[in-house]
Parts: structure tokens; sequence; C-alpha cells
């Protein structure tokens, strides 16, 4: 099973861990007295249909989860970021290893937009190319009377990012967060197709 | 052209090591920036004075603390109390960058700033940033184990342990990092205690703070819980740590730093009751807890004391009279004056640095503080008048160069001596 490594950015407060746990609903994350904790609330979370608020800030969190994307069965290894400016040496690390990034921001907030610009510099920079899987994310969709960005200025900022794909989310009522994480597992496919192991292996033992 | 370049790479390398300067020279030792420049260089051109008390003996005492902390830190207490989300969401980008340019250029440092049109989160992060950007963090490398090796460790066992190691080892940092880190617990402390409204209680505003005041290099998010957990424990207990003793009555210049060794020597005086003079200088959210002692007719007396607690009118007053003995002002502070003249006494604010002031945030303050219970873990009243050290938001609109203090203050019922007895070592 192929795995993909995807990092999840953007401001504080914008909602990364709630995406990244509206997605995690159904499945364990790494095994922790505190994470059980929040497992069994978020259980019940999916059952119930509930949205657990939490506010602690996060330092950094991995979540793996098993996915089906057309017809393939894909790890995804997700690491959730601190969003306040405080690991900027680890970032480039985590950029690093990153395989495709997801950047969020909320569309209550116009300044949470702007911080991603200088995020989305440093992928390209510590990746040394322009063309990185990326998707562009405003969650908190569901807050729309508090809103203070856009539709049309979250596709013009995609658009400026060469056609990035750009989606509204809502962590909350689960709006758009499978798709979100699903387009960039087909980016990931589309740009490092995955090589055929056996065939490598053959290779190999010719040489 | 190799000549000039060579002199370019050298001055480049020199002044990118914060050099110390030789004592008395007041000058910058570099190109006098103070982001990325370590806190005992800084705090030499850059700096604010903060005053603080001693109750007991009547001794004012004076520290300093940077400029920018002090900026940031009365304009927070002033606006950032009631701020979902304080320090931990971002302000705009460009207009930190900005304030961080502003605060990084001499002679001003940023000490005339007005606030007008940054928000509070852009003073929130700025302030972060700093922290961030010193290369000896506020709890400094050079005792980085040793804070960590306190919680979980059989040799302390019980809270009061703990606190005794912590304050011997904040007593071995250096003075502008023992200023530093005992004025950032109180700002915290207070926010923390306002986690009804702004929903950073003290573990959410240890885990945003910790990068700058207990981390090493490559920290990974396993040894980062943990200081998070040490500073959690500082934040919570910030009422049991005490302010060094400088023994300097007068206005301080950065080089009386080296004469300033020993801590306050607060009389014991346990059998006092709480003085006016030490509420006055607690900022609002402990005076409900000081006020939920005794059992007596709680809530009305509680709910006036709080509204009347606006610490900035002691301060201003105090600073103006730059010796806050508690023999003066315990007459017109006995009497707790009518909550209207008190917020009559605000106007002199600029109008536009008021959108918190008035009847509603005093009655809401003070219900969701009895709502939420927690306005007294009573831990601290058991424990028998531990030093306090306070310091008090500003109302200040603006430092100049000759009035730049805040109070601080060590309450009197506190006792050093009583923390730490004669016979027992310094830890």
């Amino acid at each position: 099973m192929r795995e993909y490594k995807l990092v999840v950015l953007g401001s504080g407060g914008v909602g990364k861990s709630a995406l990244v746990c509206s997605l995690q609903v159904a499945v364990q994350p790494a095994p922790s007295p505190t994470h059980s904790l929040i497992f069994l609330l978020q259980t019940v979370q999916f059952v119930q249909s509930i949205f657990v608020e939490k506010y602690d800030p996060t330092i950094e969190d991995s979540y793996r989860k098993q996915v089906e994307v057309d017809g393939q069965q894909c790890m995804l290894e997700i690491l959730d970021t601190a969003g306040t400016e405080q690991f900027t040496a680890m970032r480039d690390l985590y950029m690093k290893n990153g395989q495709g990034f997801i950047l969020v921001f909320s569309i209550t907030s116009m300044v949470t937009m702007n911080d991603l610009y200088e995020l989305r510099e440093q992928i390209l920079r510590v990746k040394d190319t322009d063309n990185v899987p990326l998707v562009l994310v405003g969650n908190k969709c569901d807050l729309e009377d508090e809103r203070m960005v856009s539709r049309e200025q979250g596709m013009m900022l995609s658009q400026q990012w060469g056609g990035k794909p750009f989606y509204e989310t809502s962590a909350r009522q689960k709006i758009n967060v499978d798709e979100v994480f699903y387009d960039l597992v087909r980016q990931i496919n589309r740009q490092m197709p995955a090589r055929d192991k056996s065939k490598k292996k053959f290779k190999c033992l010719i040489l | 052209m190799d000549k000039i370049m060579l002199r370019a790479w050298w001055r480049k390398v020199t002044t990118d090591k914060p050099q110390r300067l030789p004592s008395g020279s007041h000058a910058p030792p570099n190109d006098g920036s103070i982001f990325s420049v370590l806190l005992e260089t800084s705090i030499q051109y850059a700096f604010v004075n903060i005053s603080y008390a001693d109750d007991a003996s009547g001794q004012q005492c004076f520290g300093q603390i940077p400029c920018i902390v002090a900026k940031c830190g009365a304009y927070l207490k002033d606006h950032g109390l009631f701020v979902e989300g304080i320090f931990r969401l971002s302000g705009s980008a460009r207009r930190i960058g900005e304030l961080q340019h502003l605060f990084d250029i001499p002679p001003l440092y940023g000490s005339q700033l007005d606030w007008q049109g940054y928000s509070i989160h852009d003073a929130a992060n700025v302030l972060r940033r700093f922290l961030n950007s010193l290369p000896d963090p506020v709890i400094t490398h050079k005792s980085y184990n040793d804070f960590r090796n306190v919680l979980d460790n059989p040799k302390y066992p019980n809270k009061e342990a703990q606190v005794r190691r912590f304050q011997g080892l904040i007593d071995r940092l250096p003075l502008p990092h023992q200023f530093l880190l005992l004025y950032l617990l109180d700002l915290l402390h207070l926010f923390a205690s306002n986690s009804e409204f702004t929903r950073m209680d003290s573990a959410n505003l240890a885990s945003v703070f910790t990068p700058g005041m207990l981390s090493r290099n490559e920290m990974q998010p396993s040894e980062y819980k943990h200081s998070q957990q040490v500073i959690k424990f500082l934040i919570e207990n910030q009422t049991l740590f005490s302010m060094p003793k400088a023994n300097v009555t007068r206005t301080p210049s950065p080089t009386s730093y080296p004469v300033v060794t020993q801590r306050t020597p607060i009389l014991l005086d346990t059998s006092s009751t709480p003085t006016s003079a030490m509420t006055a200088a607690v900022p609002k959210s402990q005076m409900a807890k000081e006020n939920s002692r005794p059992a007596d007719d709680e809530e009305p007396k509680r709910l006036n004391r709080k509204s009347d607690a606006k610490p900035h009118h002691q301060l201003r007053h105090l600073s103006h009279k730059r010796l806050p003995h508690r023999e003066q002002k315990e007459p017109e502070l006995a009497h707790p004056r009518p909550i209207a003249q008190y917020r009559r006494s605000t106007t002199w604010l600029p109008s536009s640095h008021q959108p918190l002031e008035g009847v509603d945030i005093d009655a809401m303050k003070a219900a969701a503080a009895i709502r939420s219970g927690h306005l007294l873990p009573n831990e601290r009243r058991n424990s028998r008048g531990l030093a306090r050290s306070k310091t008090v938001p500003s109302k200040r609109p603006k430092y100049g160069p000759d009035d730049p203090l805040q109070v601080v203050h060590v309450n009197r019922g506190s006792s050093v001596r009583e923390r730490r007895p004669e016979g027992l070592p310094d830890l």
C-alpha cells in the first residue's frame, strides 16, 4: 500500500486539527492516554454528529488513516502542525519530508489567508520547485455570518498559485473534508506515479 | 574591491555576535536592535523600568524589562483580557513586521507607539516573536535541564518543595531574565484567570509561550510537551514566586544591575490582614481571589471590590508619588470609593483606548468569575502568605523617556524568610 505524507499548515486557530479530526473520526490515532480519550470523544462525535469544541493549540500530532481513492488503498500519514509562529526551525524539516500540503485559512479572518503566502513561499523554497501538490482550504464555511474572505478571493489566490484546487470546508459539519484529502492524494499520484516495486526489484537482481 | 568585501564580511561577523558592554557604557554594542539579540545585551539600551515595592520595608525596588515587553504587556492587559484566542490567533503579518521594525530601532524602541492602526493580536504576536527570537530564552539554556527536572522528581515531593526549588532556580537566572520571567508569568497568570473569556487557560498559554521561555534548539514535540508542563506550573503558581530585591531606591540606571544581589527581606507578618495597599497592586483577577477568603457577606463585597479594582489608578497614583508606602495609601484605600468615582477617574485615558471600560465589563467579569468558580484556588490561602509578586497593568497611554514605570508589588503578607528558613541552604 502506498503511503502519502501530508502536512497541514496554517495560522493559529483556523481549524487545522479540527479538519484532520473530522477526517479522522473513524480511525484510531497514535496511542497515548490523552489521545485515546480524544478518540472516544471523536467516535461519539461521529455517531451523534456533534462537533466537540476543544481549544488547545496543537504542538504537533501525526495521524494515520487508510482511505480508498479511485479504487486504490492508500495510507495517509497526516502531520498536524502548530499554527502559532513557534516552530519555524522545525518547519523546514517537515516541509522537506512532506509530499503534499494542505494550506488552511479561516474564512472568518483575512489575516489567516495572508499568512499562507509566506508558508507557500517557504514550501517552494524547501522543495526547490514551483509545482508542489497543494490544496488551499478555507475552513469554517459554516460560519457564514462571520465571513470575511469571499469565495472569490479564495479562488483568486488558488489561481495565482497556478490553478491549485480550492475548497471551502467545514470541519464542524464535515463539509468537503474528505474531498480535500482525496484531491491531494490524486495530485501526488499524478505528479509522482507509483513505481512498480516488483519490476524494480527485478532490475536490481540483474545488476 | 576585495578589501571592501572583506571589511563588510568582518563587520557582519562581528556584529552578529552580541557583545557585552564594558560596564558604565550605555551605547548599543551592536547595531542596537533587540530582536535576535541576547536579552542581557538589549536590556542595556531598550529597557523600561518597573518598580515594585516591599510593603514591610517600604522600600521601592526597581527592575528593568525590555521596552517591547512593557509596551505590549500594558496594551494587552488593557485591551486583551476579553479577546478570545489571545496569543493564539495571528495578527496581520505585515503589521507585525512593521511593529517588529518599530520596536527594533533606536533610540525610542517603540516607546512612543500609540497602537493606532494595530490590532491586539498584532501586539500579542510581536511580543511572542520577540521572545522566540531571543538567542537565549527567558529561562536560559544553562538552566534548561534544571527547570525540567523539578516536576515528577521524587526529591521534590509536594508543591511547596517544587515551588521552593523553582524559586531557587529563578534566583540563579541572570537578573534581566528574572525580571522578564516574573513579569511574563504575572501577565500570563492574569490572562489565564480570565480564560472564561479568552479560552486560553494556563495550559494553552504555556503551549504558546514555551518556545520563547523554556526551549532549546531542535526540540522534539515530546520534549516540548514536558516544557509546557513546567511553564504551566509556573503560571499557575506564579503568585508564590517573589521578585528579586533590588537595593536601590532611586530610578536606577541599567548599570545598577551588579549591585542587586539579594532578595527582599520581608518581615514576617502573617497576623495582619491583607492590606489595601496590597490589594491595590493586585491585578483585577486576583482581587476576586483575595476576597473569597472570608466567608461573610461574600457576594456584594466581591462585586464591589472587583469593580473598584482598577489597578491602573493606583498604579498611576503610585508612579506619580514614586514612593508607594503602605502607610500613605492606606487611609484612602481602606474605604473603597464608590464605583462611579472610580469609573470617572478613568477619563484620562484617550477615548480610543477604552473599548472595555465601563460597567458592563466589571459586572461581566465579576459574574463570570463567580460563575466559573475559578475565583480561588484555596490552596494559596492555605499556604500562609508565601511571597507574591504582582505587576499592575499600566494605563499610561505612552511611555516617555522619564516616566516608564510599571509598578510591581511584593505583598506584605508574603515572606521570603518563611519560605526559606535561615538554616535551609539555597537551592
